[in-house]
């Protein structure tokens, strides 16, 4: 059966009712643009695995409850979810950075400025610049890139207002430019 | 913002875009899939559970009624499975059943519950009661003892005493039909039977009594006569 042009609501729906090749179309369109989103926020491959997983564990377990058909509510559902469970671990690991005077953990993929020398490549540069993003541009503008959802609901995701969000892209994308001369 | 900004933008999405080949590894796929999967038949087993639960109740329910509007054609179809006769059991002779125990034959002997399907197991109450310890009990403790087993079992148990195994399997099927009818016509309870000598001695025919009384006493010796009827037994017999 081809399911390819069922809503991503739909297929949810189909898979709480047992159709598990529904779950695994509505996966297909999800997996790459959904563990890009998390290991750059994390810069982290190990820690990104562990919450991918737990962010479709949750989505499997928890939104039985998701009734929501409107188009698109899905997507700002699944990214929901992983942006929560971001915040939590950002919390947790600064929780733990207070209490153990631990120096700040330097995420295992993350280029030091030893090795940014190296990047001459136009796309290396790029990955670093957005790694150096202040955090609230840097999920703004992987939100945008990643799942395509529009301003105004990366807005309600995050809590603010729509302009707010088209203020930090235009920082973001300021910053990406300035870092990115010579190859624009 | 400018259009140069604008077209630049543009590229940044571009790059990133060209850029954006990472996914997850074939094993991180895997684990979400057996997630999914687990959950699946988690769910579907939820679903069989709550069903599976409700049928065995149904059944149960159901059963439950049947057996308290109709106890009795259950029973009946009890005794009827019951009747077969074993290839094990030895054949006794139909008549007397001695084998057969004090208490279950006072159960029997029950006046005005005796139903017809009892009757059928007559040579039972001709067996010699005597012989047995129990049987020499008055009726009116057997009748108490009834009570105690009526307390226990439905009413409608009591009225259709079940015969024992061993009788059941003896009865019915080996005796022939014309004899076996014969004694059930000839047989009656005792106390019934005792009823009738009493009403032939009050009518004042004594010679038919005394006759009657005789043959009841051959037939349960040790059973309790009252002072009317101990009159009308000869002395020799006494």
């Amino acid at each position: 059966m081809d399911l390819g042009n069922d809503s991503d609501e739909a297929l949810l729906s189909r898979y709480f009712g047992g159709e598990l090749t529904a779950f695994e179309t509505l996966y297909s369109r999800y997996r790459a643009p959904l563990y890009r989103f998390v290991l750059r926020t994390l810069r982290n491959g190990a820690e990104a695995e562990d919450l991918y997983h737990e962010v479709w564990s949750r989505i499997i377990t928890t939104s039985q409850r998701f009734s929501d058909v409107t188009p698109g509510a899905f997507k700002a559902y699944l990214y929901q979810i992983a942006r929560n469970l971001l915040i939590d671990r950002s919390r947790r690991a600064t929780l733990q950075l207070v209490e153990t005077d631990d120096p700040p953990e330097v995420a295992s993929d993350a280029p030091t400025p030893d090795i940014q020398l190296h990047y001459d490549d136009c796309g290396e540069r790029l990955l670093l610049a957005i790694d150096g993003l202040p955090a609230e541009q840097r999920e703004a503008f992987l939100l945008k890139e990643e799942s395509g959802l529009s301003l105004e609901q990366i807005a309600v995701m995050v809590s603010t207002g729509r302009e707010t969000i088209k203020s930090r892209l235009r920082y973001a994308m300021k910053k990406l430019r300035e870092l990115l001369e010579g190859c624009l | 913002m400018s259009e140069h900004d604008s077209h630049d933008d543009e590229q940044i999405s571009t790059l990133y875009r060209r850029l954006s080949r990472e996914a997850p590894s074939p094993q991180l796929d895997e684990r979400v899939m057996a997630t999914a999967r687990r959950h699946t038949a988690r769910r579907s087993h939820h679903w069989w559970l709550p069903l599976s639960t409700a049928a065995v109740v149904v059944l149960a329910v159901s059963l439950l009624l049947r057996y308290q509007q109709a106890p009795d054609e259950l029973d009946k179809e009890i005794a009827k499975y019951e009747a077969n006769p074993a290839p094990s059991v030895s054949a006794p002779a139909p008549a007397p059943a001695p084998a057969v125990p004090g208490k279950e034959a006072r159960t029997r002997v029950k006046p005005a519950q005796q139903p017809k399907s009892y009757v059928a197991d007559a040579p039972v109450a001709e067996a010699p009661l005597a012989e047995t310890e129990k049987s020499a009990e008055p009726p009116a403790e057997a009748a108490k003892e009834n009570a105690f087993v009526g307390a226990l079992a439905p009413a409608a148990d009591l009225a259709e005493t079940k015969p024992s195994a061993a009788a059941r399997s003896a009865a019915a099927p080996r005796a022939a039909a014309g004899e076996l009818q014969k004694r059930e016509a000839a047989v009656e309870a005792p106390e019934i039977w005792l009823k009738r000598i009493e009403a032939l001695r009050a009518k004042g025919e004594l010679d038919a009594a005394k006759r009657e009384l005789a043959a009841f006493r051959k037939a349960y010796p040790a059973w309790p006569l009252s002072k009317e009827l101990q009159a009308l037994v000869p002395e020799s017999a006494k």
